[in-house]
């Protein structure tokens, strides 16, 4: 328990909040619990805001429509219809949540500044219409008289009752928001936005986490707006505006982007930059930006990453988690019925800017053997893996997999019935460790969602399953004495070992092998070698795409050789080995020797 | 002979792990010289550092007498380094003719004249002109870059992989080219994974295991030796 | 019908304006990359300073303009070393927020100096209108669209025409693969931001004769630069000037026959709209790369 304090930023955290808990127990004047209480507002709206922005990394400009649309439905509801603060806190989160399902389809399919400048567009249309509709919403004076805080007859009349019961909300969006974030499905957020290849790969849907994402933050943006009309009893355009979604922006980034003691800090910071500097009149603003610029430029994690250095530079590093003690073997997918071929591609073409990358492909594949895809540099390899796991989708042609269709098929929908795979460039998230990393393979599979994120009590079953696969993962690939390491520092051929083990992880029934002994030494493309012929001992079906053929050779029961997109031969290694156009492929004309069992030797 | 490029116990680390320890080398005038070893191995790491993508940790990094830590990327470019980098990073949105004339800085015949100079030796490259960058072929980007990197008429050329994405025929030819680079004054400092070729065609070679160079030596002499034949040559 | 024509001719002259604040916000993306939110502010800069040589001097703008451009130039370089070069290696949303920042102080500098009250600067050559027919446009609004049409122009023959735009192009794809073919990038991201300003100190200096500089008045100008490059498509010049057109199409065409912010409202909705058919812009290419 005393550990779980120390590590992080928990220990600082707690005795911050306690200060902060006596100040305003024990000596704050109105006023400043006043300010306080805006702190607390403003912390839920950030918090809402770090879904979109911080996990999904999508830069919404929506967040303040979000507040003021809160607002504005706690307003009108109470002052038009005299309901409590039990009847219009619900609706004031319904209203913006609705707003999020309806445009979030089309908007989300955006991408960067297609995206910011959608969200923007809507919020300008809220603004209009609160403007123009003025025999609701008051126009640009707003509305004027709204009640406080009634919960059910009980009036939270004074500063300090609001204060904690703001406070008291405030908790809650912090528990909301470490149960979502916390385990598999927070780490699925982690993925998609470091890396959205990997993440379809992986079986992740990304539309369904950046829809999630959009939801969360309309629903704190809601309350976060219901909560500031009760507090200043009015709501006017200036809650929906542009300057707000600056400052929620601003207390996002320099807080700390998906921390949730970022959108604390952030919050209290930026607004009380503002009123230390209201001292300095005409200047303050000025002053304010400078500030929240300096903040920017020096802290580049923000406030909660610059109390962590701090801290590590001071105590050293707290030390991490440790890997769990048993494992457990990925369950395989089982397949939908009868099928001849575990996979057949069918006249397979793709083009790119008229070059033709891939050029009627045709070949299937058993179940249970290993098949070396070699070929040139160029001649449509990768390209074909893209096309088999969904990356990309053909022009031309068919691709069936245990029997079903899945040309076209999104690439997540694919990993899930069974394909995994590696990449040629390595796509790992290197701040995670190689564990989690490999844990990861199991979010899609497994189900991780939003609900059952929130619901989970104590351990995340889910989490803890997924690195018992990851620890079998690691141990069929023997890198388990580095598994607790972040993956940025590992060599690049223990890399590309995490990368076999994940896609081991996610319980394949076939699995593409995009270069996998690149950069590793003889020895250890031997050990390789021994450990992917156990996978096809366990029934899961290989292809290796390698231009290393000494690698291939102790592995792969058949050859396919690609050259411009075309199959040029196909059979056993020796066959294919001495097959002229594979020779010429190679060597180019005039060669006569078959390929010799190592890529360019003279 | 004066070294052009010495190397001197460079040690290039990434975070935690080093990348590159030790490593010394140079290259003289009028030499092509061979890195090789397997991918990772800290061939690109070794370029990179030549070029001022990586801050060195420590060591000392000496072009035509002059020590460069201290300038800037295009600093040590104007002095006379071309480099083609791996994955060819071609200016994806200029078209082929504006990815070599971005390179070039001298008055506008002399650099009309290096462009088509660029196209004599790609002929392939003079067909597609006015492509933009992202359009190409990986064969078609990789001559790109190698064309982009000799528009500055550089002293010595950096080629980090310069076979990748080419066909073997055309590989053949790029590589037999550099014997013609260096007999037009250009030294060539080439990483390649394909080593017996890399060997041909080069005077001299260095071989790189896990971010340390663990041979050198004549390329003649290399081929015949038997950690090369075995870890490389699979003899 | 004529005053159907006077309608479209004013929309011209206002689309004119907005694509001269557009044109410096797209000349910073092009080379640079990054979103500067303080671009509206920089505009009401360029516009309070002819205000200020103005006041000086009772001479028309045409002969103080390149001071305008040349201060400005100045205020671009800092705004660079303060809000961009520190934060270079961040994500891009980074900057988004750091020049949003200096907007917020130019603001309230302009308070300080100038005075929450507007201010109008000189002419660009002298006031009043010229008539063709029943047509009228005022002298400045065709001063406006000249200098607009000239700086479209030559922005558009920088870029595709000369080595230094090809470089500035080369710099904003791949920054260290610009400075490993010899192009000093920084130097070139510094002239970038001092030009880009400088541009927007020219359409304030334009529009502060007509439209008034104020201290808040930056920011829908940001916002309508920021629509116009969008729609358009990401870093195309003349996508630009389309959408700054569609814009002013909307406010002074369209809301002659519905409600102003009926207008602005339709602005938005077919905004969106034109984002459900074409996600990339007007004029935009989706981002293709191969694997």
């Amino acid at each position: 328990m005393l550990s779980w304090f120390l590590s992080g930023i928990r220990l600082p955290l707690v005795l911050a909040t306690a200060a902060l808990a006596a100040d305003a127990l024990f000596f704050a004047n109105p006023y400043d619990m006043r300010i306080l209480t805006l702190c607390g507002i403003y912390a839920l709206l950030v918090l809402g805001f770090q879904f979109v922005f911080g996990h999904a990394g999508a830069v919404s400009l929506a967040q303040a429509t979000f507040f003021g649309i809160g607002g504005y439905i706690t307003g009108i509801v109470a002052t038009h219809f005299g309901a409590g603060f039990l009847v219009t806190f619900p609706l004031s989160i319904a209203g913006p949540v609705l707003l999020a399902v309806v445009v979030g389809v089309p908007v989300l399919k955006l991408e960067e500044h297609y995206f910011s400048l959608a969200t923007l567009g809507i919020g300008l249309v809220v603004l209009l219409l609160a403007i123009q509709w003025s025999d609701i919403t008051g126009g640009t004076n707003g509305l004027p008289g709204i009640p406080s805080i009634d919960l059910a007859g009980l009036v939270l009349s004074d500063r300090r009752s609001v204060l904690y019961f703001v406070w008291g909300l405030v908790i809650v969006g912090c528990l909301i928001s470490y149960q979502v974030t916390r385990g598999l499905y927070g780490q699925a957020f982690h993925l998609m936005r470091e890396d959205r290849v990997a993440a379809s790969a992986l079986g992740l849907n990304i539309a369904h986490l950046r829809f999630a994402a959009f939801i969360l933050s309309a629903a704190y943006g809601g309350a976060a707006g219901a909560l500031m009309a009760h507090v200043i009893h009015v709501v006017s355009p200036e809650n929906l505006d542009l300057a707000l979604m600056v400052t929620c922006l601003t207390m996002t980034v320099i807080g700390g982007r998906t921390r949730i003691a970022g959108a604390i800090l952030g919050a209290i910071l930026i607004v009380h930059l503002r009123e230390w500097f209201r001292v300095l009149e005409n200047y303050y603003m000025i002053a304010y930006g400078l500030a929240a610029l300096s903040v920017l430029i020096l802290a580049p994690y923000g406030l909660v990453g610059a109390i962590e250095r701090l801290r590590a530079m001071l105590f050293g590093r707290s030390p991490g988690p440790k890997p769990p003690s048993v494992s457990e073997q990925a369950p395989q997918a089982a397949p939908a019925g009868h099928y001849d071929h575990i996979l057949a591609a069918e006249n397979v073409t793709l083009a790119f800017g008229g070059v033709r990358a891939l050029d009627g492909v045709s070949f299937t594949l058993r179940d249970g053997e290993i098949v070396g895809l070699i070929g040139p540099n160029g001649s449509g390899k990768t390209t074909l893996l893209n096309v088999i796991s969904g990356l990309y989708v053909c022009d031309q042609g068919q691709v069936t997999f245990r029997g079903r269709d899945i040309t076209g098929a999104p690439a997540h929908l694919i990993s899930r019935r069974g394909i995994a795979r590696t990449f040629q460039h390595i796509h790992l998230v290197d701040d995670l460790s190689a564990l989690d990393n490999i844990a990861l393979a199991r979010a899609g599979i497994d189900g991780a969602g939003l609900l059952k994120a929130i619901s989970t009590v104590g351990h995340d079953r889910l989490l803890e399953r997924a690195r018992r696969i990851a620890m079998a993962a690691a141990e069929r690939l023997g890198i388990t004495s580095v598994v607790m390491e972040p993956c940025g520092g590992l060599p690049y051929g223990t890399r590309r070992r995490v990368e076999v083990a994940r896609a081991i992880a996610t319980g394949p029934a076939l699995v593409l092998l995009d270069e996998p002994a690149a950069g590793l030494n003889e020895q250890e493309q031997l050990d390789l070698a021994e450990r992917i012929k156990t996978f096809a001992a366990d029934g899961i079906t290989v292809v290796v795409v390698e231009h290393n053929l000494v690698f291939l050779a102790a592995l792969a029961e058949r050859l396919i050789c690609l050259d411009r997109g075309k199959v040029i031969a196909a059979g056993l290694p020796d066959a294919v080995r001495r097959d002229p156009a594979v020779i010429e492929a190679y060597l180019g004309l005039g060669a006569s020797e078959p390929i010799p069992i190592a890529a360019g030797a003279p | 002979m004066s070294g052009l490029l010495e190397i001197d116990k460079l040690c290039v680390w990434y975070g935690p792990v080093f990348a590159l320890k030790d490593a010394t080398l140079s290259v003289g005038s009028g030499e092509a010289v061979a890195l090789i070893g397997a991918n990772g191995a800290g061939k690109s790491t070794l370029f990179k550092s030549i070029v001022g993508f990586l801050r060195p940790k420590s060591g000392a990094l000496r072009f035509l007498d002059r020590d460069v830590t201290g300038l800037r990327t295009e600093q040590r470019i104007r002095l006379g380094v071309g480099y083609s980098p791996e994955g060819r990073r071609v200016f994806p949105g200029l078209t082929v003719r504006e990815n070599l004339e971005v390179a070039v800085f001298a008055g506008k015949a002399e650099r009309a004249r290096r462009v088509d100079r660029a196209f004599s030796l790609f002929p392939q490259l003079a067909t597609r002109q006015e492509a933009l960058g992202w359009q190409l072929s990986g064969g078609q980007q990789q001559m790109l870059a190698i064309g982009r990197a000799l528009m500055g008429q550089p002293r010595l050329l950096l080629l980090d992989e310069p076979s990748l994405g080419l066909s073997p025929k055309l590989a053949d030819e790029v590589l037999a080219g550099i014997r013609g680079i260096v007999k037009d004054g250009t030294s060539v400092l080439l990483a390649e994974q394909n080593v017996g070729k890399a060997l041909a065609c080069c005077d001299r070679a260095y071989v790189l295991e896990v971010g340390k160079i663990v041979l050198a030596g004549t390329a003649a002499a290399l081929r015949d030796t038997e950690e090369v034949k075995r870890a490389f040559l699979g003899g | 019908m004529i005053t159907f024509l006077q309608l479209v001719i004013n929309g011209l002259a206002l689309g004119a304006a907005y694509a001269l604040v557009a044109l410096g916000f797209v000349f910073i993306v092009n080379a640079t990359g990054a979103v500067n939110f303080a671009h509206g502010d920089l505009v009401m800069a360029g516009g309070y300073a002819a205000v200020g040589l103005g006041s000086l001097a009772q001479i028309p703008a045409v002969y103080f303009l390149p001071l305008v451009a040349v201060i400005m130039f100045v205020l671009g370089v800092a705004l660079a070393l303060l809000a961009y070069f520190p934060l270079i290696n961040r994500p891009p949303s980074t900057v988004f927020i750091s020049t949003l920042l200096c907007g917020i102080i130019l603001q309230n500098a302009f308070v300080v100096l100038f005075g929450p009250q507007a201010h109008a600067a000189p002419p660009l050559l002298k006031s009043g209108v010229a008539h063709f027919g029943e047509i009228e446009i005022s002298v400045q609004a065709i001063g406006t669209m000249v200098v607009a049409a000239i700086l479209i122009a030559s922005q558009y023959l920088l870029f595709t025409r000369t080595q230094i735009g090809r470089r500035l192009r080369a710099t904003a794809e791949d920054r260290q693969m610009a400075q490993a073919v010899g192009i000093p990038a920084f130097a070139l991201i510094a002239a970038t931001f001092g030009l880009g300003t400088a541009l927007a100190g020219i359409a304030g200096a334009l529009l502060a004769n007509q439209f008034f500089v104020y201290p808040t008045g930056g920011i829908p100008l940001s916002v309508y630069a920021y629509i116009a490059v969008v729609i358009g498509g990401w870093g195309s010049i003349a996508g630009a000037v389309i959408g700054a057109m569609i814009i002013s199409l909307f406010q002074v065409v369209v809301s002659a026959y519905v409600s102003y912010a009926a207008a602005t409202g339709l602005l938005y909705v077919t905004l969106l709209l034109i984002f459900v058919v074409r996600p990339q812009g007007i004029f935009g290419e989706r981002v293709q790369r191969r694997a």
